[in-house]
């Protein structure tokens, strides 16, 4: 196995293209003034992937200077849509038991952004039986931890344990996964190795796993042009201890990528209209760019 | 008791091509992989408990 | 591959081939006698179409003398052997595309088993072609390629392409979970009795077979070919015959 050196080149092209692609429309994704987010799913949630993404290629250090320029303009422009943190503050004094704010914030705190008042409520809150009880489903509850993880807030969290009590966690049938249980094994990964950074948190029986079988679940969906669901199995490649990498599949993400960065989410006709646009591919961009960014630096962490 | 009947009227070139094609039937040309579908096992838990109609987001 | 359009004999002989399972099947569990094979073809309304069939289900024709000790008559065996002489192989090749190699390796199936049963090897080339390595080839293509060899996969026959098999426990599963996802199930169950195959020979395998396979039963295992594959592979399990388990 060579892990991800033979991706590298594409990884950073996609990187570096799907950057630019959410640089130049990040104004398409911008707040209402008023502290009523309205339908979270609309604009804040977005936002909070693009400074995912951002965060990753700071983090990573790999990148290049015009690239990394990029992700800081792109988290000082998310950070000013969270009105630096005051919008997921007043969110958290708000709903005391929501998680999204921690998890929002982990993205911007991973690139060196603060805000004092919004780490004590959260120093407060996750002290809370009630909010340590909250009913989440497994792959969420491992998405606070690793949040809780990032801010430096201490949540007792048994990670195996919470790993565990995953789908991916149960050794199931490879046979047996849907669409919507594929997106939860892959963040099940994304948050137990923090995004690749931490790939031996998985335990070794499930990296074996996921060697078996996403060559399986990756040709099935690249087959049918799920560039989505496809994208954040290479991230999930990528992600483990010895990075699962077919070049193969790389180009044909490469393939598909348009010029200017824009990824489609699948094989259906692309919408004109701008903004129906960025609404329906921005995720499929975002995760191109973390699959390039993580790659890119596994590889050259491979290297040294 | 076949040896004695001559099977007539098989044009064994072509015949036989149809078996060789047959016998390595390629898969089926279209996958029918999974695919996004609005999660049926959660509509209806929630039609049988009665759960209250919560945001959209996750 | 390029697939020519289904002709008239094309159909005839899928529907023979379909008949011809059945009649082995009810050999397998008893319900025939010797000389099932001479007469089924005698009594064939088209003959001709018959001895296709004999060739497209090939060494599964012996599968109720391999698993249930059906004792193979000599009128059985003539009539195995007539269908490689009026359907000859380097015939049968030149319909196979680039899978040529599979009809040769059938084939040698075929003639292998007539030989052990019967003493006598009809004139068929052996199967010289070296069997595919699923490391080189891919786990893909290499997974389409014993998919087409299901016949071979059946407890007493071993050569090239079964150790070949034994390197592929991994590539064969991946094989058979692709198939089964895209709800392919002729394809999967063909694969899993590969599987099967490599379980009753002691490779140990990286998933749950007996539940892929009831899976690919209750959700695709229709038609009697696909019947004869589940059946084989049910017996190299070790399970009870799938008759006393369906309705």
């Amino acid at each position: 196995m060579t892990g991800c050196a033979p991706v590298a080149e594409t990884a950073r092209r996609l990187c570096d293209r799907a950057l630019s692609w959410l640089h130049a429309h990040r104004e398409l994704d911008t707040l209402p003034s008023t502290s009523d987010l309205g339908d979270p799913d609309s604009v804040y949630k977005p936002l909070g992937e693009t400074t995912l993404a951002a965060s990753l290629v700071v983090r990573d250090g790999t990148a290049g200077p015009g690239r990394r320029a990029a992700a800081r303009s792109l988290l000082d422009f998310t950070w000013a849509q969270m009105r630096g943190g005051d919008l997921l503050y007043e969110r958290l004094l708000q709903h005391t038991l929501l998680t999204d704010p921690a998890e929002t914030y982990a993205h911007f705190v991973r690139a060196g952004y603060r805000h004092p008042r919004l780490d004590e409520l959260l120093a407060h809150q996750v002290r809370l039986r009630s909010v340590r009880a909250v009913e989440l489903i497994p792959d969420r509850k491992l998405a606070v931890a690793n949040a809780h993880r990032i801010i430096g807030l201490d949540d007792d969290a048994d990670w195996d344990a919470l790993i565990r009590a995953t789908w991916l966690g149960g050794l199931p049938e490879p046979w047996a996964i849907d669409w919507m249980t594929a997106y939860q094994m892959t963040h099940t990964v994304f948050h137990s190795t923090d995004w690749g950074a931490l790939p031996y948190r998985l335990p070794a029986d499930l990296t074996a796993y996921l060697h078996d079988w996403l060559p399986v679940w990756i040709d099935i969906w690249r087959e049918i042009r799920q560039w989505d669901l496809v994208a954040e199995l290479l991230v999930v490649g990528a992600c483990l201890e010895e990075p699962y990498c077919d070049p193969d599949d790389w180009r044909a993400l490469a393939e598909i990528q348009h010029e200017d960065g824009f990824v489609p989410r699948d094989g259906d006709p692309i919408d004109e209209n701008p903004v129906q646009r960025f609404k329906d591919h921005q995720h499929t961009v975002v995760v191109t760019a973390v699959a390039g960014t993580i790659a890119a630096a596994r590889a050259s962490a491979g290297r040294s | 008791m076949l040896a004695q009947r001559e099977i007539a009227g098989i044009g064994v070139g072509t015949d036989a091509a149809d078996i060789g094609a047959l016998m390595v039937e390629p898969e089926t040309a279209i996958s029918d992989a999974p695919v996004f579908t609005p999660n049926g096992a959660l509509l209806l838990l929630a039609a049988v408990l009665l759960s209250p109609k919560g945001p959209k987001s996750r | 591959m390029k697939v020519p359009a289904a002709g008239p004999s094309r159909t005839a002989f899928v529907t023979a081939a379909d008949d011809l399972a059945d009649r082995v099947l009810s050999a397998l569990r008893g319900a025939e006698n010797a000389p099932f094979l001479a007469r089924h073809v005698e009594q064939a309304p088209d003959r001709g179409a018959a001895l296709a069939a004999v060739r497209l289900v090939g060494a599964d024709v012996f599968v109720p003398h391999l698993l249930a000790g059906f004792p193979l008559d000599g009128q059985d065996a003539a009539a195995v052997t007539r269908s490689l002489a009026v359907f000859p192989q380097e015939a049968v090749i030149a319909g196979a595309g680039d899978a040529g190699s599979a009809v040769a390796w059938r084939d040698w199936a075929v003639a292998e088993l007539l030989t052990r049963f019967d003493g006598g090897r009809p004139a068929v080339p052996p199967g010289e072609e070296p069997a595919e390595d699923p490391a080189a080839t891919g786990w893909r293509p290499w997974c389409a390629r014993m998919a087409g060899l299901s016949p071979l996969a059946i407890a007493g026959l071993d050569g090239p392409v079964h150790q070949a098999a034994r390197c592929g426990a991994l590539p064969l599963s991946r094989g058979a979970a692709r198939s089964m996802l895209r709800r392919d199930y002729l394809t999967a169950v063909r694969l899993i009795r590969w599987l099967a195959w490599l379980h009753h020979d002691g490779v140990p395998l990286p998933l749950d077979l007996e539940a892929a396979l009831d899976h690919a039963v209750l959700l695709g295992g229709h038609g009697p070919r696909t019947a004869l594959d589940i059946a084989v592979a049910e017996r190299l399990l070790g399970r009870p015959d799938d008759a006393h388990r369906r309705r």
